[in-house]
């Protein structure tokens, strides 16, 4: 099965430190993003960069607290973006999120579940 | 827009009329106390020949009708030695003489032949950067780790497959978490190397180019999503590849 439709994609940027509520914030948005039944949600580990508070955020070899920029992209409908935006105002504390126009096309020729985007 | 430059400056549709010959001599021969096919060799190279190749030949027979080959120790003697070079009908006509004398007893042969495209030396071909300016799109796709296409991995084959398609470029990035298509949470663990994370590729070219890859993606993707947003080149610095490494 494949289909092509306007789509949203956010893109939220963090550091792999941030939490929300004791756990990682990155876990606690792909949660949310399942609980809203956002369509799917890929969280990437960056190697190094800087954010609004100037700190370079970079992984440390042999070093399990690193605090890495983590970014987590979100495609689905515009419709289904509006519902998750108030809950990403709510948790990100320090981040960005930017939002654009995409055009996406879906694949699913498992015959299991329909692609709800 | 983004414009392609022909990688070697040579139009595609030369055509230069050339004259193809061939030598046939014997493994044994000599000329004035060297192999002959040696003799001939340097005699070429040192007339400014363009390029010329001896080849051993394994079996065959002459005028003389007795079997030269390789497979039997009793006959192994004397095998084939094929020499040819190709070169302009003036340059040919211009040995003609000297290399009649040499040949000897073999046999020689000349074709009329035609040059496609002539060789020529790495530093002589002219380099035009690619060129990506301008309004451009960004292709992602988003595929699992252990994905598979014809038995490769299915990120591994994609790259070949853009790259076979002058595709700019592509960027495969491993993700921590995700979920997709499956509805199944793919997650990182330490000290394990294979627990399906996301796979992502980003590729950056023109709308048309990544457009016209969507036949071969709707082929090799099976669960995957692909994304399509606008872009505006800011920067492409390209210096093209050194082939000779």
């Amino acid at each position: 099965m494949k289909n092509i439709l306007n789509a949203q994609m956010l893109q939220v940027y963090f550091g792999e430190r941030d939490e929300w509520k004791g756990n990682p914030l990155h876990e606690a948005l792909i949660e949310k993003c399942m609980m809203l039944g956002i369509a799917g949600a890929t969280v990437c580990r960056g190697i190094a960069g800087f954010g609004a508070s100037s700190t370079i955020h970079r992984t440390h070899l042999w070093s399990f607290s690193n605090d890495a920029p983590i970014t987590v992209t979100i495609v689905d409908t515009p419709e289904q973006i509006a519902k998750l935006t108030p809950a990403l105002q709510e948790m990100i504390g320090e981040g960005v999120v930017v939002r654009c126009n995409v055009q996406a096309t879906r694949y699913d020729r498992s015959g299991q579940v329909a692609p709800s985007i | 827009m983004n414009s392609y430059e022909g990688g070697n400056g040579i139009a595609m549709n030369t055509r230069i009329p050339a004259r193809k010959v061939s030598m046939y001599v014997s493994d044994g021969e000599s000329h004035r106390g060297v192999p002959l096919s040696s003799a001939i060799l340097n005699f070429l190279f040192y007339r400014g020949v363009s390029g010329a190749i001896v080849t051993k030949g394994s079996a065959g027979f002459g005028v003389a009708h007795r079997l030269h080959s390789s497979d039997f120790v009793e006959i192994s003697d004397h095998l084939p030695v094929v020499i040819q070079f190709v070169e302009t009908p003036e340059k040919v006509e211009a040995l003609m003489e000297k290399l009649q004398e040499m040949m000897g007893g073999g046999m020689m042969e000349i074709q009329e032949t035609t040059i496609v495209k002539p060789e020529a030396s790495l530093s002589q071909i002219p380099r035009t950067p690619v060129r990506l300016e301008g309004k451009a799109c960004v292709m992602t796709i988003y595929i699992g780790e252990n994905d598979r296409w014809n038995g490769l991995r299915l990120h591994e084959a994609l790259i070949d497959a853009f790259r076979s398609n002058d595709i700019s470029g592509v960027t495969v990035s491993r993700g921590i978490l995700g979920y997709g298509v499956k509805k199944e949470v793919h997650k990182e663990r330490t000290f394990r190397l294979s627990s399906d994370l996301p796979i992502i590729l980003s590729a950056i070219d023109s709308w048309e180019k990544l457009q016209q890859l969507m036949p071969l993606l709707d082929q090799m993707l099976e669960q995957a999503l692909v994304v399509f947003s606008d872009a505006e080149i800011v920067t492409y610095n390209h210096r093209p590849a050194d082939t000779t490494q």
